[in-house]
């Protein structure tokens, strides 16, 4: 029965999947001002989706919630500039190694942040970002201090340059739907699920002779590889790097796109960047009276409070409320299978929490 | 030796302006485990409240009165709306208190604007004090932020060990159902401790303000030094708090005094070694 379901779904996630995908490709040639829609909506919400998407997914399968995905993000990023403005290495070795060296930084500062758990875990990523961005600004030899990087060339791919928004915006996707059929498939290699176990009962997981430190670890390098390569697409949307990028707002900007999706769905990550990107690029309307980090801040405490599921917990919650209304006065609650998603949603607090 | 003697005194002296922030982090956490990451939006704020009153009353004292309990008070009622109901998820309430720092940042830039403000010294603060040995001449001011350290950490632990309330805070970091099950009000003694907290941040601003300088951005820096202080001191312990606060304050002048461009590479290594031994910190009991 519950294999039966459990088909279901996945073919309709499936199908869901592909519609998705057809009209993210017909995107940026049926919408008008092309500038706006495909540049500042699309390609931003496609970079901030996968490092939102980093965070989710670490938050999802090991429990660990991390301010610090936009650290490798700009090491990435930094690097790129570095070697390819700064010194003049090709970009087939110069972008690789960048992805790398973010990765290599995420695994190195996994060594320690992976020793706590809860909100040590919390604090100690955010302190770990911040003093990221303190030693941007002190190392100003190589990221330029300040002022950053600025007059990125964009490189050529078989021909076409990225200098044409499409082409880059058809990159960038092309990358988040990797990354994302990527995460998918982990979760259901043993590898992932042994996450999802160690997330659950590290003391049962460890004896059962897995090391735990060590899964980890894993997850966190993991995750901060999806985070460098958003890092090196961001560079080339910006066009510049600047310490501004890697600053505390920004990192909260990446937190307030995983609550606002909902941190139980790595999908949710893109729905979330597209709604903050939408929320920002509009806020700035002389209409709108609040000011704009105003104006997020309050829907990020809004969303906490009253939907900790986020977008795609939306209708769960919407299902829930209706059988309470419904189901007034009466102790029914016949549809077990109901629970179980909302639970899932509201993983922000209780499983990220407990881990 | 004297610029030994006066870089240590620079580590001292902003220990004390650390140990008074981190402190009331530290105390929310120990009691209620809720780590309140608008700490630093506190401190700020409780800086630009300490200056506005200096302007109007034209006293150094009411000022810093004034930002301890303004701050206890924006403290408490951020703990009352917004976390009361959702204190059991400790996760949940951190990114509550990081949207409302956000909040806060945004609307203090809009009132305060971008320029930086300093709390005038009072005249009898001002100048330098001799030590008589060594030829040792230093900042009376800075003086004051030490002493004031000292006196606000034993009257903590005096509070914490020898009274009652102390006692039931105590009791609470243990076993928090246990002592509301003896018919303590613990709702009482959580909205106490969370506008104790809140005021020693905002009483921290307005120390911090006169000594050096409030703009935007310095939110961001004493949470992330308060943050690291109790993270190498250990969470939820005011001695915790205290070697955390002189270890770090110590490590990152010395550092900037003879190896500057080191200076936040050291520090950060400095918890990264604590963390590396002692994951809880090095006063912190193991979770």
């Amino acid at each position: 029965m519950s294999q039966l379901i459990d088909t279901k779904r996945r073919r309709t996630n499936w199908v869901a999947f592909g519609i998705v995908l057809a009209l993210l490709i017909v995107f940026p040639f049926v919408v008008p001002r092309p500038q706006f829609w495909v540049v500042s909506v699309g390609l931003r919400s496609l970079w901030l989706g996968i490092v939102s998407m980093s965070l989710i997914w670490l938050a999802k399968t090991t429990g660990m919630l991390s301010l610090g995905q936009l650290t490798f993000w700009g090491v990435s990023g930094y690097m790129v500039a570095a070697l390819s403005t700064t010194g003049d290495m090709h970009y087939g070795l110069s972008l690789p190694l960048a992805v790398l060296a973010g990765t290599a930084v995420g695994f190195l500062v996994a060594l320690i942040c992976v020793r706590t758990q809860g909100v040590y875990f919390l604090m100690l990523t955010l302190a770990v970002s911040q003093l990221g961005y303190f030693l941007v600004l002190q190392a100003a030899s190589l990221t330029g201090g300040f002022e950053g990087i600025g007059g990125i060339r964009r490189p050529e791919l078989f021909g076409l340059s990225f200098n044409d928004r499409n082409v880059l915006y058809f990159v960038a996707l092309a990358a988040a739907v990797g990354c994302y059929l990527l995460c998918r498939y982990i979760a259901r290699t043993p590898f992932g699920l042994a996450l999802e176990g160690v997330r659950d009962s590290p003391e049962r997981m460890q004896a059962l002779g897995y090391n735990v430190y060590w899964y980890r670890v894993a997850a966190f390098t993991f995750s901060s590889f999806l985070a460098s390569i958003s890092g090196v697409l961001a560079l080339f949307y910006h066009g510049r790097i600047t310490p501004g990028a890697v600053d505390m707002v920004r990192s909260v900007d990446v937190l307030i796109v995983s609550v606002l999706g909902g941190i139980g769905s790595i999908a949710g990550a893109f729905l979330g960047s597209t709604g903050l990107t939408i929320l920002q690029n509009f806020s700035q309307h002389p209409a709108i009276p609040v000011r704009r980090l105003t104006l997020t801040g309050v829907i990020f405490v809004l969303v906490l409070l009253f939907f900790p599921g986020g977008i795609v917990g939306l209708s769960d919650q919407a299902r829930r409320a209706w059988t309470r209304f419904r189901g007034r006065g009466e102790t029914s609650d016949d549809d077990p299978e109901q629970e179980e998603p909302g639970q899932e949603a509201a993983g922000t607090g209780t499983a990220a929490a407990r881990g | 030796m004297r610029q030994a003697l006066t870089i240590g005194l620079n580590g001292l002296t902003l220990a004390a302006l650390y140990f008074l922030v981190a402190s009331g982090l530290t105390l929310i956490f120990g009691m209620m485990r809720i780590v309140n990451l608008a700490h630093g939006a506190f401190y700020l704020l409780g800086g630009y409240v300490g200056w506005s009153v200096l302007q109007r009353s034209e006293s150094w004292g009411l000022g810093l009165v004034g930002a301890a309990i303004a701050i206890g008070c924006v403290g408490l009622l951020m703990y009352e709306v917004l976390l009361r109901r959702i204190e059991k998820e400790d996760m949940r309430v951190a990114l509550v208190t990081i949207g409302v720092s956000l909040i806060m940042a945004d609307q203090m830039l809009l009132s305060y604007g971008g320029v930086a403000y300093s709390l005038r010294t009072p005249d009898w603060l001002r100048g330098a004090f001799d030590f008589g040995f060594a030829g040792l001449v230093y900042p009376r001011g800075r003086l004051f932020t030490l002493v004031l350290a000292i006196v606000v950490g034993i009257a903590l632990w005096a509070f914490i060990t020898r009274t009652r309330f102390g006692m039931i805070i105590r009791a609470g970091v243990d076993d928090r159902d246990m002592v509301s099950a003896t018919g303590i009000n613990v709702r009482v003694v959580f909205a106490a401790v969370f506008f104790l907290g809140s005021a020693l941040a905002g009483l921290g601003g307005a120390v911090g303000g006169t000594t050096f300088s409030l703009s935007p951005g310095t939110d961001i820096e004493y949470l992330l030094y308060s943050l690291i202080v109790v993270i190498v001191g250990g969470m939820g312990s005011i001695t915790g708090v205290a070697v955390g606060a002189v270890l770090v304050g110590l490590v990152s002048q010395f550092a900037l005094g003879y190896i500057p461009a080191w200076a936040s590479i050291l520090t950060f290594a400095l918890m990264i070694l604590v963390l590396a031994v002692r994951p809880q910190g090095i006063l912190g009991r193991a979770a």
